[in-house]
């Protein structure tokens, strides 16, 4: 380069978020001694508007042509300061963020002085960086305007409407035979207290009746491929061993020898192993042996089109069904199906499921028959249930007199799920009013920890619970059994602090509502992470709660986090909305951040070939010569290829190696003992250290966190380097094993590490300096722990009680 | 000195309620009652309350009194029910211990077992009707060995407690 760099470095106050803890005017001072920096000062907010017209000022008025802003992580901003520093004239690439919050003044909040300094080494990792940045150009892709929604519940439901109604494809992807979700089994639904089927059917309808919308019912996505605009997805739809000229008479149901629990009431009724979507009531039968809990989603009602479908585990294959069928309608070889789409957004919409009380076995669920889950009352209170909507408890088939409601069973609970699921005490308060409605004189007790109606109207159904009579008892019950043939309540009153024992005819226990059973299949498929409870995790939890961290990909309903009805609506239309901004554009621009390739360095090792899971560097011969060629536009941008290179002959833009070196320098100028350089993935563990920072998780200041797109980047050269530098110890902290955003990068990066830890005994660096530590972007507290842990061992090292130099070879790798 | 219901002034109690603020996850309690509807010792003495102590601890600054603290039957049962993980039992005893590192006594009953596992190895002396069923049942007599008789004595010496009885004799069942 003839000419030096002119480096313009902005450091954000975040108003207090950053300078209530760092000093930024040290950190300017410090910046402006820097080598190649013409320009540094300091903003209130860098990302407002004022901020922004004051860095493009500056970057006028100074000639400056690489940008570093010290403010939050890039995962929050970097899109904000490439599109201004574009707006300014300048390549959108040659910004360079230095993450002073998440990673500094957040997690150091009681240290403002290691902080300040920490801060000004993270400046100076960002400048060297800086320095050596080059202007790209982004790679442009085009965008297939067809969305995949998984899960036809409610909110699958609400998104694929507003999607194709804007005039794009849709393929809503349902795993049980039928629409409507777990909305399909209520019978009214608050805060208005109105029929579900009344705005259920009339969306259902809608979707089956929309020419775009491709419903694939019985049908579960077994992988996906690709990425915004483009992805592959494959679809596997079980075969319904009834075909298309089914009329929906009835004749096989009739005919049908096998009888069944009936999971659309929870076994509460039974039904034939063949049988019609819209048969208008089960055949009541409370007294079957239940199989309450047996999670296969068949079901049926009133608002589906009206044909069969064969429960294929329970049909016997018997055959008396196609023996009376007018249309051989029945295939009973009907084979499964498999198909691959090719979509541009995919909406995740696989919604929750219930807690099962069997595991809180003091409220005798299972043991006592009039004991029974608040959707197992729903069943009993709708007209298509197996009681056609009587009040009947299981036991006898009489009305009971008195019932009692025990709130957070499962939730608010340590030995359970310990959030709040928000929709049972409402789910609670309309029961208790349509029990008092419909059966005057019935006794209604609820008991509970707080009463939580925070929703618009829902004080209003708290208030009408209470002037129609409803008992509310603030208690959480210790159990339920059996004394005298009567049901007994036992809890303390704890208002006046009483203990009461009291009876009842029947016990509702308001389930608590977990993450569905396939989110660790769907999260680990999409490469979605999961929060602490299990759900998936949006983008931000406040700023993009329907995005999430793969583009073009988003989550709706209750799979990442329980929401009521009307907010499983409106995430459904918030999720469309984003698939219809990425839909307006006929093609999109990605990171230009691929591998490319000194052909004069490449010696045809073939190394890379084997390490790259997109077959994008194939093995080729020319001229007699073995060397490899690079397909571009299949490579995802890992860099797993350029740390194996043995040659150097692969490099990964704007993550080259002669720029991590230089951050990596950067960081070990003064003090390289104290400190600890942490090589963090873009998707996990990067974000993972971002959590930690959001949940204010302390932790000491000595860490210098460098990102790099996936662990599989690291390579031996550059932990080398940290340790020849003077490293006090190194973290590759990558994704947890089956999560790699980019297949098997995390496990090149074990492999290495494993390696590289006999290699550092035999060059008399204590191994135990160099962790190797799985976090995900919701273990913010692992990270923080791994990082206290290192300190300690920092700590014996610093005062002589473990040696740096010592061979413990074989000491287990730190998980 | 002094036990904070033996007339301890109001800075002790304060102190002791913070003290016991660290004990069993006292401040997870959202004081649901699972414990005190669980509670064995309750249901047959509403004067015995495990939830109201932890709320005293956790609001009014008010320790359990010593009264209080040897009722607890050490069942378990409200750890058991709690969903918050708070061992209304651990803090119970954690007061104990502050109580005697005071000056409190031992009531007279524990006092009894302490020294019939002494003497017997047995917290509850095996004599009268127990003998008489054991007898009924076919059951052999049971004796503890003099070696480990000595052994016994030997851990509760050593543990302090046979010093803290002889010197706090007389605390008299209190309640």
């Amino acid at each position: 380069m003839s000419e030096r760099p002119r480096i313009g470095v902005f450091v954000c106050h975040c108003g207090k978020n950053i300078a209530g803890v760092v000093d930024p005017a040290a950190v300017v001072a410090a910046a402006r001694r820097l080598q190649d920096v013409v320009f540094a000062c300091a903003n209130i907010y860098t990302c407002s508007e004022s901020g922004q017209a004051e860095l493009k000022k500056a970057i006028k008025e100074h000639n400056i042509d690489k940008v570093v802003v010290a403010a939050c992580s890039p995962k929050m901003h970097e899109p904000t300061f490439r599109a201004c520093v574009s707006d300014a004239g300048l390549n959108p690439y040659v910004v360079e963020m230095a993450n002073i919050r998440e990673h500094d003044s957040w997690v150091h909040m009681r240290q403002p002085e290691e902080a300040t300094q920490k801060a000004m080494d993270l400046v100076k990792m960002a400048v060297a960086k800086a320095r050596l940045l080059r202007p790209l150009e982004p790679i442009v892709v085009p965008v297939t305007r067809r969305a995949l929604v998984i899960g036809g519940g409610i909110a699958g439901i609400q998104a694929a409407l507003d999607i194709a109604e804007r005039g794009h494809e849709v393929v809503l992807v349902e795993k049980s035979p039928f629409l409507g979700g777990k909305a399909r089994m209520l019978d009214k639904t608050f805060p208005a207290v109105d029929c579900t089927s009344c705005f259920l059917s009339e969306k259902i309808n809608k979707v089956l009746m929309n020419p775009r919308i491709r419903v694939l019912t019985l049908s579960e996505v077994t992988g996906v491929d690709g990425f915004i605009g483009n992805f592959k997805v494959r679809v596997k739809t079980r075969a319904r061993l009834v075909n298309e000229r089914c009329t929906g008479c009835g004749k096989c149901v009739d005919a049908c020898p096998v009888e069944a629990p009936d999971e659309q009431n929870l076994g509460l009724s039974s039904r034939k192993a063949i049988f019609m979507v819209n048969t208008p009531s089960s055949r009541p039968c409370t007294r079957l042996p239940l199989d309450y809990h047996k999670e296969v989603h068949l079901a049926r009602h009133s608002f589906s089109p009206r044909t069969a479908v064969i429960d294929s585990e329970r049909c016997t294959r018997c055959g008396e069904c196609a023996n009376v069928c007018p249309t051989a309608a029945i295939e009973l070889d009907q084979p499964d199906i498999e198909e691959q789409l090719d979509m541009g957004a995919i909406v995740v919409a696989i919604g929750f499921e219930m807690f099962d009380p069997r595991s809180k076995p003091q409220y005798g669920y299972s043991v006592y028959p009039d004991v029974l889950t608040s959707l197992e009352l729903e069943r009993l209170l709708h007209p298509m249930g197996p009681t056609h909507g009587q009040l009947l408890r299981p036991s006898d088939g009489t009305v009971p007199k008195r019932t009692a409601f025990i709130q957070c069973v499962g939730c608010r609970d340590d030995r359970a799920n310990p959030y709040c699921a928000r929709v049972c005490c409402m789910v609670t308060l309309k029961q208790a009013i349509l029990l008092k409605e419909n059966y005057p004189g019935t006794e209604v007790s609820v008991y509970y920890i707080d009463v939580r109606a925070g929703g618009k109207e829902y004080e209003a159904i708290y208030n009408k619970a209470k002037s129609l009579g409803v008992r509310f008892v603030r208690g959480r019950p210790s159990s339920v059994r059996e004394r005298d043939g009567s049901l007994m309540v036992e809890a303390e009153d704890t208002l006046s602090g009483v203990r009461l024992e009291e009876g009842a005819d029947l016990v509702v226990l308001a389930t608590g509502l977990q993450p569905a059973e396939d989110t660790p299949k769907i999260a680990g498929m999409l490469k979605i992470p999961r929060d602490q409870d299990g759900f998936l995790m949006e983008a931000h939890i406040k700023l993009k709660p329907v995005e999430t961290v793969i583009d073009g990909v988003t989550v709706a309903g209750s799979c990442s986090g329980i929401t009521d009805i009307p907010m499983s609506i409106a995430r459904g239309h918030a999720a469309a909305a984003k698939v219809l901004g990425l839909f307006s554009k006929e093609q999109i621009e990605l990171e230009p951040i691929t591998s490319f390739l000194d052909l004069e360095k490449c010696k045809g090792c073939y190394a890379c070939t084997k390490m790259c899971p997109f077959q994008a560097i194939e093995a080729v011969e020319r001229d007699g010569k073995k060397l490899v060629e690079l397909v571009t536009s299949s490579c995802k941008g890992c860099g797993t290829c350029v740390a194996g290179c043995p040659f150097g002959a692969l490099d990964q833009y704007h993550f080259t190696d002669e720029q991590i070196m230089a951050q990596i320098d950067a960081a070990l100028e003064e003090n390289p003992r104290d400190k600890i350089i942490s090589f963090n993935c873009n998707w996990c563990s990067y974000a993972g250290a971002d959590f930690a920072g959001v949940s204010r998780l302390q932790y000491p200041a000595n860490t210098r966190v460098i990102r790099v797109m996936c662990s599989g980047r690291v390579s031996t050269k550059m932990i080398m380097r940290a340790f020849e530098k003077g490293a006090g110890m190194v973290l590759v902290a990558p994704c947890h094993p089956a999560d790699c955003h980019y297949i098997s990068g995390n496990e090149w990066a074990k492999k290495r590490v494993d390696a590289l830890r006999t290699t550092l005994a035999k060059k008399g660096i204590n191994p135990d300096r160099l962790w190797f530590v799985y976090v995900s972007a919701a273990e913010g507290n692992v990270y923080q722990g791994t990082m206290n842990k290192m300190n300690a061992l920092l700590e014996k090292m610093k005062s002589g009680e473990v040696a740096w130099e010592g061979q413990v070879a074989g000491a287990p790798v730190a998980k | 000195m002094g036990g904070p219901s033996g007339g301890g002034s109001g800075g002790e109690v304060k102190r002791m309620a913070q003290e016991l603020l660290k004990e069993g996850n006292a401040v997870r309690c959202f004081q649901c009652g699972s414990c005190t509807s669980a509670c064995t010792v309750n249901s047959a003495a509403p004067e015995y309350n495990p939830r109201r102590l932890i709320e005293g601890i956790l609001v009014t600054n008010t320790p359990p009194t010593y009264e209080d603290v040897w009722m607890c039957a050490t069942c378990g049962l409200c750890l058991e029910r709690c969903p918050r993980e708070v061992s209304a039992m651990d803090i119970m005893l954690a007061a104990r211990s502050l109580y005697l590192a005071g000056d409190s006594k031992i009531p007279k009953d524990r006092e009894t077992m302490i020294e019939s596992i002494v003497s017997t190895g047995y917290s509850v002396p095996v004599k009268g009707d127990i003998k008489k069923i054991r007898g009924e049942l076919g059951l052999p007599d049971i004796r503890i060995s003099a070696e480990d008789q000595a052994e016994i004595t030997e851990e509760f010496e050593r543990s302090g407690l046979l010093s803290l009885i002889r010197h706090r004799r007389g605390g008299g069942d209190e309640r």
